[in-house]
């Protein structure tokens, strides 16, 4: 028990980490991007390629991230020059058409072979009660803590967090006080894009996958992020942990291994059933 | 002519590759059904997608769980008929659609875009591991009028118009014009008397049902199916396609399926990479999304009457007003409001002791801004929680806003809410709750000023949407209609002509009006009686001009001007009325 609950706060981490960008992009643009793992398994098969040419592991991952962040930004250009002032629901929707298009993109590219992906950090860092913890799940958790709490604090504390909230409640508000809220976007997008990449290398690492198989890590991210409901840093990383590691423990079992990928949908179900108990009429809509 | 020309085109166009199917080998045979199956899921896509503004990303896995049960039925050795079989696959299909929608009602719709996405990809783990029964000796049979390929493919097509031709039935109905009203507005859905929840299961249902339907022919056209044939990412491609050609129209669903099918084959025969296909769908329906015109949209654009050479007829509405109840006594009180108290966290909006508006009366409510007016409408109409009771005639009221309509208390909104894809004809007869007869439109037609009932709502101007809405509230002649502004943003000159009809409209209607307006020169040409409200508390009541004469009245319009203070007036907030209260000099400019 103890040892699937150990390997899978690792896979939880990065969940946590998808999470996380979901969450980020959610607050500063309100969008849902359903394409983020998309971006992420761009940017890690892009670092993955770098690596097989023999560039240092370092710089390797460093043009990954930076593919992601790139792709992230573009996304985000996009969206912001022609779905400016369009509802959460429609800005969504294009992320959903995006995604259709990356996968493609990743089909024409990768043509459905599984790719391995250099890993690194795999040796233990300590054992839990007879089972090794690998420098690797160490190094996403508390990437992923870190992040929260740097991320809220930096929200709260600094000019540039009170300009990103300002951008995020009332884009056009902000831009009548002379915040340039379309840059301000685009920074988060690169940025979410960017940690999609180090999630999803994460992931990738433990197994060749191929590029679809990976772009649905989606959904546990987005399973993550609801249990922050969009919106809380920290709800979501404890989130991302849970959903990793009840991941693991159904996927230990005999009777229900088969069935491990449905744990998110029902963290769906029961976050949303319980999180709309006594919604009242929305002005918007 | 050009439309007529056009459409000759479309129409040997399709004979030519429907005669190209049908005499070809069974090669073409197979390749259309697919097509049309696709087509069929796409019909289902518009309905939820394009009518109701629900994003769902798992058609393919309603098509996969009816086909799983019908698999699994022809292994039992068909326990049940074939036809009744099939009619438990579309069912099982259809109630798993209303199970879905679910944890996505009272949210916004992207949750469940999120929701709809896991399901896919859970339904397909589920029946992956279940995996589909083996074929070794029951294989799922095709009816026996349509055993040949050219005969199922006809099945298939008769099938596919069917969906069709109910799906633009039900559009004409309530019942699917109501998807185009929870996608615009749910407050208003419900401000015209129907459940938007109902509204949204009935939308989600009936897409799960046609994509069941499609997942039985899936299993047809090969005699046996496997999780492989629904892939889940093969929705959220589907969707694409749907939002990229427009397939809330039954010619774009066709398109659509034609175009699912035609692309990969052109791109496998040139040996090609299938993800072409996808790539352009992708971008296709960003395109779609961008512009707001799918490719429906332009080909086969909605026909618009053309507004200037309709005149509308006074005649109905003269009849009208001379047939009027007379002699009706006005003096019971047909709405009767007790203790209504409204907070918003620690600040109350709203502590009202005692109101009463007289069967068929004219009761305007004063106030400057923050009085509480829209409070109160939000709250006796049941968007907001209160304290306190609300009697219509002579019955308490309680429960959801449709509830409340449908008792007979109408409300309007200060941001009009009227549908604009929907027709003058639809939109009254859905506030009506029944068709409404010849003369009945046309009183509402003259009395909003509208020039016939044919025309989209989209074609009118915002000041004409305003008294539509108006129009509309008083279709189903309830006992109460609450009028939020309703002379916002017109012309003194058009408000002078509204106020007239408006006059009349509680005896033609058998309703009593209470208006909420700034504008006081029109309250007092129409009101017979005049409550002013100030910080949530009555500060008056009585004829208009009377009331507005009054010293607290003008001490609550005006400010304390005897304080001699100008901070004070700022600080009460008052500062500004002067103007919204349509009190200034400059009334045209106060309305604007």
């Amino acid at each position: 028990m103890l040892q699937y609950i150990v390997t899978g706060l690792a896979t939880g981490g990065s969940y946590a980490l998808l999470g996380l960008a979901l969450t980020i992009t959610h607050r500063a643009t309100r969008t849902v991007n359903f394409a983020i793992a998309g971006i992420g398994t761009i940017g890690t098969f892009a670092m993955s390629w770098a690596d097989s040419q023999g560039l240092p592991f370092a710089l390797a991952l460093l043009l990954g991230v930076a593919v992601g962040g790139l792709l992230g930004a573009l996304l985000g250009s996009v969206l912001v020059r022609l779905f400016g002032e369009a509802s959460v629901e429609t800005k969504s929707v294009v992320t959903i058409a995006v995604f259709v298009s990356l996968l493609a993109l990743g089909g024409l590219v990768w043509k459905g072979k599984a790719v391995a992906v250099p890993s690194k950090l795999l040796s233990p860092a300590f054992r839990v009660g007879g089972t090794p913890v690998s420098q690797s799940s160490v190094v996403i958790i508390s990437l992923a803590v870190l992040l929260a709490l740097g991320i809220s604090f930096a929200l709260s504390h600094t000019v540039m967090g009170k300009r990103l909230q300002a951008v995020s409640e009332r884009s056009t508000t902000a831009e009548l006080l002379g915040i340039d809220s379309r840059r301000y976007g685009l920074v988060v997008w690169a940025v979410s894009g960017a940690f999609s990449v180090v999630a999803i290398w994460l992931i990738a690492s433990k197994s060749a996958t191929e590029f679809s198989g990976l772009t649905l890590y989606v959904i546990p991210a987005l399973a993550a992020a609801l249990v922050g409901l969009f919106h809380h840093l920290g709800w979501t990383v404890v989130g991302g942990l849970l959903i990793g590691a009840l991941r693991s423990i159904v996927a230990g079992t005999d009777r229900f291994q088969r069935y491990s990928s449905v744990v998110p949908f029902v963290f769906f179900l029961a976050i949303l059933l319980w999180s709309q108990r006594n919604k009242r009429w929305d002005e918007s809509r | 002519m050009k439309r007529i020309s056009r459409n000759i085109v479309w129409v040997v166009l399709t004979a030519a590759v429907l005669v190209w199917v049908f005499r070809g080998s069974g090669y073409n045979q197979f390749l259309a059904m697919t097509a049309v199956n696709s087509a069929i899921v796409l019909l289902g896509v518009g309905v939820i997608a394009g009518d109701a503004g629900m994003t769902s990303l798992c058609q393919m896995s309603f098509a996969a769980v009816s086909a799983y049960i019908v698999i699994r039925f022809a292994q039992a050795g068909h326990p049940l008929s074939q036809p009744v079989e099939i009619l438990i696959a579309v069912a099982a299909a259809g109630f798993m659609g209303a199970i879905v929608s679910l944890p996505a009602l009272r949210l916004r719709t992207v949750n469940l875009a999120v929701v709809t996405l896991g399901l896919g990809s859970t339904v397909s783990t589920i029946l992956a591991a279940w995996t589909f029964p083996r074929m070794t000796e029951h294989f799922v049979t095709r009816p026996g009028f349509a055993k040949s390929d050219r005969g199922f493919l006809a099945f298939s097509l008769v099938l596919f118009g069917l969906v069709a031709g109910s799906l633009e039935f039900s559009r004409r109905r309530p019942f699917g014009a109501l998807w185009k009203s929870v996608r615009y507005s749910e407050r208003a859905t419900a401000a015209m008397g129907y459940s938007v929840t109902r509204v949204k299961i009935g939308a989600f249902t009936v897409a799960a049902v046609i994509s069941g339907i499609a997942g039985v022919l899936v299993v047809m056209q090969i005699g046996y199916a496997d999780s492989s044939s629904f892939p889940p990412l093969l929705s959220l491609v589907l969707f694409a396609v749907g939002t990229f050609l427009g397939v809330w129209r039954w010619q774009g669903a066709l398109l659509g399926g034609t175009m699912s099918v035609a692309i990969p084959e052109f791109l496998s025969r040139r040996g090609w990479s299938l993800d072409y296909a996808n790539l352009l769908f992708g971008i296709g329906a960003t395109q779609a999304l961008a512009t707001g015109r799918a490719v429906a949209d332009d080909i086969w654009p909605q026909p618009r009457a053309n507004l200037a050479e309709l005149q509308p007829s006074p005649l109905a509405w003269q009849n009208a007003v001379t047939k009027r109840a007379v002699g009706t006594p006005r003096t019971e009180p047909v709405l009767v409001l007790e203790n209504i108290v409204v907070r918003y966290g620690g600040v109350t909006a709203l502590d009202l002791a005692h109101l009463e508006v007289k069967r068929c009366g004219l009761v305007g409510l004063l106030g400057a801004n923050g009085a509480g007016k829209t409070s109160l409408v939000d709250a006796i109409t049941g968007y907001v929680p209160y304290t306190g009771t609300v009697h219509l005639a002579g019955h308490e009221l309680k429960g959801p806003p449709q509830r409340r309509a449908v008792a007979g208390l109408r409300r309007t909104f200060q941001q009009e809410r009227v549908v604009p894809s929907l027709s003058v004809r639809q939109y009254l007869s859905l506030n009506g709750h029944r068709r409404l007869e010849d003369d009945e439109l046309d009183v509402l037609l003259w009395f909003a000023g509208v020039p016939s009932a044919n025309v989209l709502v989209e074609q009118l101007t915002g000041a004409t949407r305003r008294l539509l809405e108006v129009a509309g509230a008083f279709a189903s002649r309830p006992h109460v209609v609450l009028l939020d502004e309703p002379v916002a943003g017109l012309s003194n000159a058009e408000a002078m002509i509204f106020a007239e009809k408006l006059r009349d409209a509680p005896t033609v209607f058998n309703s009593a009006v209470v208006l909420i307006e700034h504008d006081v020169h029109f309250v007092r040409s129409v009101c017979t009686e005049a409550v002013a409200l100030d910080f949530g508390r009555v500060i008056g009541a009585g004829v208009p001009d009377e009331l507005l004469d009054s010293p607290a009245v003008r001490a609550a319009y005006l400010g304390q001007l005897e304080s001699g203070l100008g901070t004070n007036l700022e600080e009460s907030g008052l500062g500004t009325n002067l103007e919204e209260s349509g009190l200034g000099t400059n009334l045209e400019e106060s309305r604007s």
